[in-house]
């Protein structure tokens, strides 16, 4: 049978002790059983909490093996898991969308001693990490290239498609490895160490990418805001000159990285 | 019609439209709406062409009903937004917690149930349930922990949610049976006190026992066919109380998509035979439920 309803002071005392439970519950999660909040309930002293613990702690850390595939694959099941582990126990899970988790983990792999001898991690990561946005980012319908010379004629402006992400990394071939490993080559020996940057996009439902040169990336910055074609090909090309930019252009219409801006997004 | 279904993960999508997938009666599929809540791209496409096909239940694992910090809009927000695209037959959440403090534990970790609790988790419902514009169903935790200063059995804590908010109930019968053998109470016992005319939805899965503590410790890992017990449970509560809408719950070690099927074909047949000896099934009883 349901009891009655307990009085105000009864609702309090009860609403502290849901309070108290959970924080217990967390301290006992973090690893700290034997802490205040955690000492005062004998039901997280058993060792069966190492079940919940476990389930915590696996289900992060499978969100950011399948978040950083290239990572993974460059560094081995052991390595990746020990700098997980440290990951979660920094930045652990704040939303329930495990999809999207991880959005710190290149940076925390740049703050790495290791980083030193693998400094081309932290891009690959950072390709890993582009992957995801562009895998969920929203539908748009890209800018198809026989409506180009119109659009450039009606001064329409354009924008990065929301699945469109451009890195270019100078000093390392991080680009050229995380392409490797999406490709599934088994022998990054083979590739070059050479500055290079990859254009992810998301035509027909997949996420799709090629290599691409720092003209592109920085092309791609300029549409932000807005820009017709005329102003940003003419302020690109004070930089980079008119033939490096037509042709970055063309990679970025051709793999489906702009798309018209709405009226609101104007500069 | 919905008979027996299964949780539905990316690596049979294809599956999921196959002709196999179409030639089944009464197949449903179950999925995790916190996977779809995104802005757009091949997730949200997919589970499109697949609810064009088949009947869908959303089953909810991060609302944190049973927490303290206030319910995220945004999550509510985002639910709402599946909800209301993909229209689908159930939609279930869980009496356990996972959210707080601005973190989210990756589990369903266990409440006190309390009056207090109690007042609570209604209140939560109420407002999911506004939000969403339909009936949800709750789903019984498994246990692991002898947790203290209950002031009511899970079954009466249950049964006053239903009628302080009229939510149905999802019942996990290898919960019941796992959490009966890890604290050491009844299952059977468990599902004479369920109330039952509230039971939208019965989940079954796998279990494994604990590496170090063997088979006192049973663990809910959802990575292996349901073992006989639950079958027997299951067949059981079915006799007893007639068919209800019942998912093959699968995460890991996922099998191919026809052993699957097989697993559910199972279940399709005790509800069959279950409804031959019972009058009035057989109509859409968790639509029936959900549109309340």
């Amino acid at each position: 049978m349901i009891r009655a309803t307990s009085t105000l002071a009864g609702r309090s005392a009860q609403q502290f002790v849901d309070g108290q439970w959970i924080r217990a519950m967390i301290a006992a999660l973090d690893g700290s059983g034997g802490s205040a909040d955690a000492a005062a309930w004998p039901a997280l002293q058993v060792p069966a909490i190492r079940v919940y613990r476990n389930t915590v702690r696996l289900a992060a850390l499978d969100a950011l093996r399948a978040n950083y595939r290239s990572v993974r694959t460059m560094v081995g099941d052991a390595w990746f898991d020990a700098v997980a582990h440290a990951f979660v126990d920094v930045s652990p899970p704040a939303s329930p969308c495990l999809l999207d988790y991880g959005a710190a983990f290149p940076e925390f792999l740049s703050s790495l001693d290791v980083a030193a001898e693998l400094p081309y991690l932290p891009g690959v990561a950072a390709l890993d990490r582009a992957w995801t946005e562009s895998h969920i980012a929203a539908d748009a319908e890209a800018v198809p290239i026989n409506a180009v010379l119109r659009l450039s004629e009606e001064g329409a402006p354009l924008q990065p498609h929301p699945a469109a992400r451009a890195l270019w990394f100078g000093e390392t071939p991080a680009a050229a490895l995380w392409r490797a490993t999406r490709d599934g080559e088994s022998d990054l020996s083979a590739v070059r160490w050479q500055a290079a940057g990859a254009l992810l996009t998301r035509p027909r439902w997949q996420v799709h990418w090629v290599a691409c040169d720092a003209v592109t990336t920085a092309l791609l910055q300029m549409f932000i805001g807005g820009r017709t074609i005329a102003d940003a090909l003419n302020a690109m090309a004070i930089d980079a000159g008119p033939e490096a930019t037509g042709q970055s252009f063309h990679q970025l219409i051709a793999q489906g990285a702009l798309m018209l801006a709405p009226a609101g997004d104007l500069l | 019609m919905l008979t027996a279904g299964v949780s539905l993960k990316p690596e049979h999508y294809d599956d999921a439209l196959s002709s196999r997938a179409a030639a089944t009666p009464g197949l449903w599929f179950e999925v995790h709406p916190e996977n779809y809540m995104v802005a757009g791209g091949p997730r949200l496409h997919w589970l499109e062409r697949v609810r064009r096909e088949h009947p869908l239940s959303l089953h909810g694992v991060g609302l944190s009903l049973g927490g303290i910090a206030p319910l995220s809009e945004m999550h509510l927000a985002a639910l709402q937004r599946l909800v209301f695209r993909y229209q689908p037959a159930l939609v279930s959440e869980h009496l356990a917690w996972s959210v707080h403090d601005e973190r989210y534990f990756p589990d369903l970790l266990p409440l006190v149930r309390t009056t207090a609790a109690l007042r609570r988790v209604a209140d939560r419902i109420d407002q999911m349930q506004s939000t969403l514009q339909c009936r949800v169903a709750i789903e019984n935790p498994t246990h692991y922990l002898p947790v203290a200063g209950h002031e009511f059995s899970e079954t009466d804590f249950l049964r006053a949610l239903v009628q302080r908010t009229g939510c149905a109930l999802l019942l996990d019968l290898n919960n019941v049976w796992i959490s009966a053998r890890n604290l050491g109470t009844s299952a059977v016992g468990y599902l004479d006190d369920i109330p039952w005319s509230a039971v939208a939805e019965i989940h079954l899965a796998g279990h494994t026992a604990d590496p170090t503590l063997g088979e006192a410790l049973l663990i809910d890992s959802h990575d292996q066919p349901v073992s006989e017990a639950v079958w027997q449970l299951y067949g059981h509560a079915i006799a007893l109380n007639g068919p209800v809408p019942t998912m093959i719950e699968r995460d890991g070690n996922l099998p191919r998509f026809n052993e699957l099927l097989d697993e559910r074909d199972r279940a399709h047949r005790v509800l069959l035979n279950a409804s031959s000896t019972a009058t009035g099934y057989l109509q859409p009883q968790a639509q029936q439920a959900m549109a309340a």
